[in-house]
């Protein structure tokens, strides 16, 4: 399959079941919301060695949030739930709990919960309190700044982690290029987020090692400089290649942002861009597969 | 038609005990409905003798006529909607789970009394003990919401454990007296020692008032709660719609006599 001068690889994206939740931090400004939810969402690309992978999801109005203030949604992917519980709690309590004028609440529904103020509420020493509505409870914990209102449990779905492009191009600022303009695509399909920094890796691995103990490795298949030093998947004309990895809370959702990134890429840097493929393991470690041509049609 | 319609055919000159007439209950008595065993007064009657029927039991119960003398509507409902066209006795909603009770009119004693969960929207007044514990008992309200559009009398929501109370006209003396948690609004002015003796709990009021001395200033805020409390209600009942303006209040905590970090905010 070639799209405007750019062959899409028969082959697929190989992705495996997560954990996710979705939490919603409002503040009194548009910026302290951005401040909190980026320390929230920092350092947490890979669930190898982060804990839980997560990303700020979408922007969320004033006449949506449950306090009418601005907000934000953040996706956080774990493992498991047990994971997750700790992830959360650790990153809401080391980075929403301390940003000024912050309110914290679930942006799921499911049957499964895990704590989210449900422990932090400890902090109030006693002091707290709690408020229930129907079947939500919210925790009131005195600050220096006021009260921080925080929802006792959030939700858990099922998810899938490690849906992926790859952008092989004839140069680095090419491939750069066309992979900023598809994370911006990409980033406007709900319930998805692209958990490493400006949603593009450079490090794409490949599963262990030849030293004891390491549980992934550079991708050697797809480094330009170890052509002819290794068995390679990339030919002559390509000098760099950059992927972009998809976490979402379903497959249509993945598929979706996939789809649209191909499609951007294409449309937009058909010189300097050779190949899209999708990074896989051979089907052995997950049991989603994207596959490229398919997702196409 | 979606509601069983009872009309009262008589003027009552003893009390109805009419705790068995509930939806929940009525669903698989659909045919002997007429013959239902009520007290009236200490003497067991059939509910034929005082009732009219009409319509089919879908979505409720309307109850039509002047019911002032029938207690117990709504005890221990778990599903389904009463209307009452009209004023109701003592005892309403008492134990109520889940549901929907509106009352067209007024309510005596013990509306609410103890109740667990679902909704009750008194159109007119409510007497004493409201939301409150059946006497004797260590708990009183523990869920569900409570919406009075007129006054209501003393002892309102005493020993409360949890849930709303929104009274949007006037309240007698003691509200909130042995409070042990949940959410009690007053929009008009109330009576003396509102919160005495109260433990956890937030009594919101909207007028000016002077609490009893050991509530203890606690500062002006910005209470963030009330916004999301708000948003909340509203979407269950629009009665609820902007009842709190304003998040900046000022706080009291108590009562400290008892050691009880209660709150009692002013919104105005």
């Amino acid at each position: 399959m070639i799209i405007n001068g750019i062959k899409i690889e028969k082959t697929f994206a190989e992705a495996f079941p997560m954990k996710a939740t979705r939490i919603i931090v409002t503040a009194e400004t548009k910026y302290w919301v951005s401040k909190a939810v980026e320390s929230m969402t920092g350092f947490a690309t890979s669930v190898i060695a982060c804990g839980c992978e997560c990303g700020i999801e979408k922007e969320i109005k004033e006449s949506s949030t449950p306090d009418g203030r601005p907000g934000a949604a953040v996706l956080l992917f774990a493992m498991d739930s047990k994971g997750l519980a700790k992830q959360v709690l650790k990153r809401i309590g080391q980075c929403v709990l301390t940003t000024p004028t912050t309110a914290c609440f679930s942006g799921l529904e499911s049957n499964e919960k895990i704590s989210l103020g449900q422990s932090l509420r400890y902090f109030g020493d006693g002091f707290q309190i709690s408020k229930k509505i129907e079947h939500k409870r919210f925790w009131r914990i005195p600050v220096m700044d006021g009260e921080f209102v925080i929802e006792e449990k959030t939700s858990v779905t099922p998810a899938i982690g490690g849906g992926n492009i790859l952008i092989l191009g004839s140069s680095r600022g090419h491939v750069l290029k066309a992979g900023q303009i598809a994370v911006k695509e990409m980033s406007k399909v709900e319930n998805i987020i692209l958990p490493f920094p400006g949603g593009l890796v450079r490090s794409g691995s490949k599963i262990g090692s030849k030293y004891k103990g390491l549980i992934a490795s550079t991708n050697d298949a797809y480094c330009p400089t170890l052509q002819g030093a290794t068995k390679t998947n990339l030919n002559n004309e390509i000098e760099a290649v950059l992927e972009i990895v998809i976490d979402g809370i379903n497959e249509e959702d993945i598929a979706k942002a996939m789809k649209k990134g191909i499609i951007t890429i294409c449309k937009n840097s058909n010189k300097g861009i050779k190949v899209i493929s999708a990074g896989n393991y051979g089907g052995k470690l997950g049991k989603y597969h994207f596959h490229l041509r398919e997702i196409m049609k | 038609m979606s509601y069983l319609i009872l009309r009262l055919k008589k003027k009552l000159i003893f009390r109805l005990d009419l705790g068995e007439i509930v939806p929940d209950k009525l669903k698989n008595k659909k045919k002997n409905v007429k013959n239902l065993k009520i007290f009236y007064g200490n003497e067991e009657k059939k509910l034929s003798d005082f009732f009219s029927f009409q319509g089919k039991l879908n979505k409720g119960i309307i109850f039509k006529g002047n019911l002032g003398k029938c207690d117990y509507i709504g005890n221990s409902m778990k599903e389904g909607e009463i209307i009452v066209n009209g004023s109701v006795g003592e005892y309403l909603g008492n134990k109520m789970e889940n549901g929907k009770i509106l009352v067209k009119g007024s309510a005596g004693n013990y509306a609410a009394c103890s109740l667990k969960g679902g909704e009750i929207l008194i159109e007119k007044n409510a007497g004493d003990y409201l939301g409150s514990s059946i006497q004797g008992d260590k708990i009183g309200m523990s869920g569900g919401r409570v919406i009075v559009q007129g006054n209501v009398g003393n002892r309102l929501a005493f020993k409360m454990r949890a849930g709303i109370i929104f009274v949007k006209g006037n309240a007698k003396n003691y509200l909130g007296s042995q409070m042990i948690a949940g959410t009690i609004v007053i929009n008009g002015k109330i009576g003396s020692n509102p919160g005495i003796l109260m433990k956890r709990g937030t009594i919101i009021l909207k007028k000016k008032v002077s609490l009893p001395l050991y509530f203890k200033y606690s500062g002006k805020n910005n209470y963030l709660f009330l916004k999301i409390f708000q948003f909340y209600l509203e979407k269950l009942n629009s009665e609820f719609k902007n009842i709190f303006p304003d998040t900046y209040t000022v706080k009291f905590v108590g009562d400290t006599s008892c050691g009880g970090k209660g709150e009692e905010l002013i919104l105005n």
